[in-house]
């Protein structure tokens, strides 16, 4: 090594070793300050921004420095005051974090942010850490927990995306548009007899079907994560999944399940026929003589229509769904990992009963008493999560 | 008895029902059944007053209806049907 490489090393470790052991604390000491990790896509960081914007006009001591997360070179900062401050591994990766430094290893981080910790995150700088008598740097959990009626106090932190994905996926699944266009096409398939046939038709009609859904969760998505911020967005969203959660329970009460196979005295809406026509026409694609490639390409774009058509049937959980994906603080690849999970798990039923078809040339035992088991299921859950959706967003996200 | 099957080309809850029809047919040969297409007899629509397919209608030896069944129904329950109403 040459002597000016010697010097510029020796000469980088001093500016480093100075700015370290005696500028940082020394401003650290001179007054408190907030670190403020965000993510510009979850509302809840929005609603801490707004905390500390007030928080800021009560205090005009108080250094607030904000960093955003969607840059990287903030995330390698983060990950420095994940260490500074002992956070442990499985609190990481959330937004909002908070680190409140009141200088002479007085400090303590928030993970997420909720109503009940503006009072905190107010007494804490106002009695300079006093508060906590050990000094120590400890975790403020916002609190979790709510209780519902019948079922009592439900905790649910810890719900990862990947939790998420797969629990309304899931549900979503059992959606009874999906079920009952899945059904009808194999039932058609299987009075042909040919075990063959079931499974190719069958198997291009639901990885077609897989393939809509994606897409239409990515286009959600991808307004939400363009849009998303803007609380008006997430009242108007909640406000129609709420909704849409009273039409699935009011189906439930009047007894409603295949609503396309209701005979009205009127004339049917658009939807209702151009449905009924895309049944027709896979009907009669699956039960014609022609060529193995143009029935599976044929079956291809019916499965678009039919799925398109149903998307307005049972939008309420990928609506819910992209919503409170979009308050991770997740990389893009990552959204559409969870995005394809949610799509396996919500297909996973589908999958199951077409098995079955496939293995035994039967279908499965569906009837109207389990789908209305699940549209009542579905409505609740729905309701729920619109109404946290509403008015404690706090609660949906780590 | 005789069962009158109504049901349409389009609906899905008839396609599902029909191999449930056939298995039934298949192990009751005495059973009379009728298929009925909403399509081709639109006049069943006021007829036989019917609001929903598939409608599955048990009509009694006086041409009177004694009892109907809506939408996708378990092959259990259907047969425990056609028991409870045999011989009428």
């Amino acid at each position: 090594m040459n002597l000016y490489k010697k010097l510029f090393l020796s000469l980088a470790l001093g500016i480093y070793l100075f700015v370290t052991f005696l500028i940082l604390p020394a401003k650290a000491q001179a007054r408190p300050e907030v670190y403020f990790f965000f993510s510009p896509t979850c509302h809840v960081c929005a609603e801490e921004k707004i905390f500390l914007d007030q928080l800021a006009g009560e205090f005009p001591d108080l250094i607030i420095n904000r960093f955003d997360l969607t840059r990287p070179v903030n995330f390698g900062l983060l990950r420095e005051y994940y260490q500074r401050y002992e956070v442990p591994a499985d609190k990481q990766g959330s937004t909002p974090a908070t680190f409140i430094d009141l200088g002479s290893e007085n400090g303590r981080y928030f993970i997420g942010y909720g109503p009940s910790l503006d009072s905190v995150i107010k007494e804490y700088i106002l009695t300079a850490g006093q508060t906590d008598n050990d000094g120590s740097k400890p975790f403020i959990p916002v609190e979790r927990k709510f209780s519902l009626p019948f079922i009592g106090e439900v905790d649910i932190s810890g719900f990862s995306p990947l939790m998420l994905s797969v629990a309304v996926g899931v549900l979503d699944g059992f959606n009874a548009c999906a079920m009952v266009a899945l059904g009808f096409l194999l039932a058609v398939l299987v009075s042909s007899g040919m075990r063959r046939k079931v499974f190719i038709v069958g198997g291009v009609f639901i990885l077609v079907s897989g393939a809509v859904y994606y897409l239409f969760i990515s286009a959600w998505l991808n307004l939400f994560l363009f849009l998303g911020y803007l609380q008006i967005i997430t009242t108007v969203i909640s406000i129609i999944i709420i909704l849409f959660a009273l039409f699935l329970l009011k189906d439930y009460i009047s007894g409603v399940v295949c609503k396309i196979c209701d005979v009205p005295a009127g004339k049917e809406g658009f939807f209702t026929r151009a449905q009924r026509k895309l049944f027709i026409y896979m009907s009669r694609l699956t039960t014609i003589k022609m060529s193995l490639p143009l029935m599976l390409l044929g079956v291809a774009l019916v499965a678009i229509g039919i799925n398109t058509v149903e998307l307005f049937c049972s939008f309420g959980f990928p609506l819910a769904y992209t919503k409170i994906l979009t308050s991770y603080d997740l990389s893009p690849w990552s959204h559409y990992f969870y995005i394809l999970v949610y799509v396996i798990f919500y297909m996973i039923d589908d999958f199951i009963i077409f098995m079955i078809a496939v293995a035994t040339l039967r279908i499965t035992k569906v009837s109207d008493k389990y789908l209305k088991a699940v549209s009542l299921i579905s409505g609740i859950v729905l309701l729920i999560l619109g109404i946290l959706m509403l008015f404690r967003p706090d609660l949906l996200v780590i | 008895m005789k069962i009158l099957k109504i049901g349409a080309i389009w609906c899905p809850e008839c396609a599902i029902m029909k191999p449930r029809w056939a298995e039934i047919e298949r192990d009751m040969p005495d059973l009379k059944t009728e298929y009925i297409d909403l399509d081709q007899q639109p006049e069943i629509k006021h007829n036989r007053n019917i609001d929903h397919v598939p409608t599955f209608i048990f009509i009694g030896s006086d041409d009177q209806e004694i009892d109907r069944l809506k939408g996708l129904v378990e092959k259990d329950d259907l047969i425990n049907k056609i028991k409870e109403h045999q011989g009428k």
